[in-house]
């Protein structure tokens, strides 16, 4: 009973857009429009869920340069900029050192460990 | 002596022998190239293989009143039917697809959903040439829906709309899904110059646990806001997407994309297989649906690389999407999205475009859902 309810009323809508709209035009115009609608919306959405996500990502010093960073870069690109034979690899040598054993740290561990004699 | 001829003749009526008619046979012989393409050729062998045994099963000559034909009101397979003719396997079909789809590829680039948009024209071309073939609008909206490329919601669709074409529209829905390689690449070959072919895109970036979790609770409020009458399908589709990817929910997802999906698909496979009887599915209508139906996928396949050629002309020197992803906007997944791999690699072996075309591809299942249900909502 409930089939042939629901049938029925396709059959007068079908009529109603047959009448209405007998090439289609108007439907596909209207329904292409809202597919595309839907998805642009969707994409904008995730687009700013996308820019916010990346932005947390960011480790704060990537935000701002910290001193030490930007002296190990300075030192590198000093050192590039003379070329000066065995002076540029040991700026770069100590830059690289400076950077990885006082500045590569995402954690500190905040433990004072005191070596009694 | 008599008695006995006389019972053997009474039981040779009951026979299929005795009730075959040449439509039965030849219906028995599609079902058995569906069998034989899911098998030997491998093409999409979990749909083939039930429709096509389907197929056979409901082609078997029937004495009327045996209460086992799928149309017989009570019978076993009329009661399987019921979920494809009201609608409930569709949307738990939706929900495994969800659970087992990762949507990351859209997520990281959601500017490419546009593609999945763009493949969806594909839908109401064949609708208006199912008009123009002098189909009534709810038949063209049903026929149409074949251009999605996704058999759950053909059948979810066709169901509500013009339910006495749904075998024809399923059974043409799933062929031409199991044959878009051989469709989609010469459209694709056609379409493309040997430059764009080769144009190489970045990697998408890396998408966090967090996106995930909200895309599917974003992704069904905003669509069902916009297109209510697809609730079935988009709601379960996200919904099992969120089972995914909570990861608190290991066990209902795993279940919804395990021993769920496969139930409904044998179900779905095999009474849509069923519901092809002869004297319903032997019609000049179905000519008509199985020619429509591929057309929808050719404009389909056209409109989303030509959109990807359409768009490249506004984008700057080196930020070129490849048009080879275009062909994946419908939502035949991964199917689509492995011939714009193969297609891809074909001119740049080194050229992988599978994660690409993935974004797309995942886009063309939102796509038809809501394209589904702007169809049930002037038309149902």
């Amino acid at each position: 009973m409930m089939n042939q309810i629901v049938l029925l009323d396709v059959a007068a809508k079908a009529a109603e857009m047959a009448q209405k709209d007998p090439y289609g035009l108007i439907m596909t115009l209207v329904a292409v429009s809202v597919v595309f609608f839907s998805l642009f919306l969707l994409q904008l959405c995730y687009r700013f869920i996308g820019w916010l996500s990346t932005r947390e990502k960011k480790p704060a010093a990537a935000k701002k340069m910290p001193a030490a960073e930007a002296e190990v870069a300075a030192a590198i690109a000093t050192a590039l900029s003379l070329e000066n034979g065995g002076e540029t690899q040991a700026a770069i040598a100590l830059a690289l050192h400076r950077y990885l054993s006082e500045s590569l740290h995402d954690r500190e561990s905040y433990i004072i460990t005191i070596k009694r004699k | 002596m008599d008695t006995i001829i006389e019972s053997l003749g009474q039981f040779w009526q009951f026979t299929g022998f005795a009730n075959a008619t040449w439509q039965h046979l030849v219906m028995i012989l599609i079902g058995l190239t569906f069998i034989t393409l899911g098998i030997v050729k491998e093409w999409e062998p979990l749909l083939l293989v039930p429709i096509g045994f389907g197929m056979i099963v409901g082609n078997i000559p029937l004495f009327p009143g045996l209460q086992v034909s799928i149309y017989e009101q009570g019978s076993v397979l009329n009661i399987l039917y019921q979920g494809v003719r009201q609608g409930w396997y569709p949307p738990l079909i939706f929900l495994g697809i969800g659970a087992m789809t990762d949507f990351s590829a859209l997520i990281s680039q959601p500017k490419l959903m546009l593609i999945g948009a763009a493949a969806q024209i594909g839908i109401f071309g064949a609708y208006v040439l199912a008009l123009a073939f002098g189909f009534a609008p709810n038949e063209a909206g049903a026929i149409g829906i074949i251009g999605g490329a996704d058999g759950p919601t053909a059948i979810f669709l066709s169901s509500r709309l013009a339910p006495e074409l749904m075998g024809a529209i399923a059974v043409s829905a799933y062929s031409y899904m199991a044959l878009v390689p051989v469709i989609q690449k010469p459209i694709m070959l056609l379409m493309t110059t040997k430059k764009e072919r080769l144009i190489r895109m970045p990697a998408p970036r890396a998408v966090s646990q967090r996106e995930k979790i909200i895309f599917p609770i974003v992704g069904f409020i905003l669509t069902a806001f916009v297109v209510p009458s697809g609730l079935p399908l988009l709601g379960m589709l996200f919904f099992g997407n969120l089972l995914k990817e909570s990861g608190v929910t290991r066990r209902l997802a795993e279940t919804a994309r395990g021993p769920l999906i496969d139930v409904v698909t044998t179900l779905i496979g095999l009474t849509v297989g069923a519901s092809t009887q002869a004297d319903v599915f032997l019609s000049a209508k179905s000519v008509k649906i199985f020619a429509l139906g591929l057309l929808s996928f050719i404009i389909a396949t056209t409109c989303g690389v030509g959109f990807v050629k359409l768009w490249n002309l506004f984008r700057p020197e080196g930020h070129k999407l490849n048009p080879l992803i275009g062909n994946a906007g419908v939502s035949a997944v991964p199917d689509s999205a492995r011939v714009s791999e193969t297609v891809g690699r074909e001119a740049d072996p080194k050229n992988h475009l599978l994660m690409h075309a993935m974004a797309p591809n995942v886009a063309g299942v939102i796509g038809s859902a809501v394209a589904a249900g702007i169809l049930l909502s002037f038309l149902g």
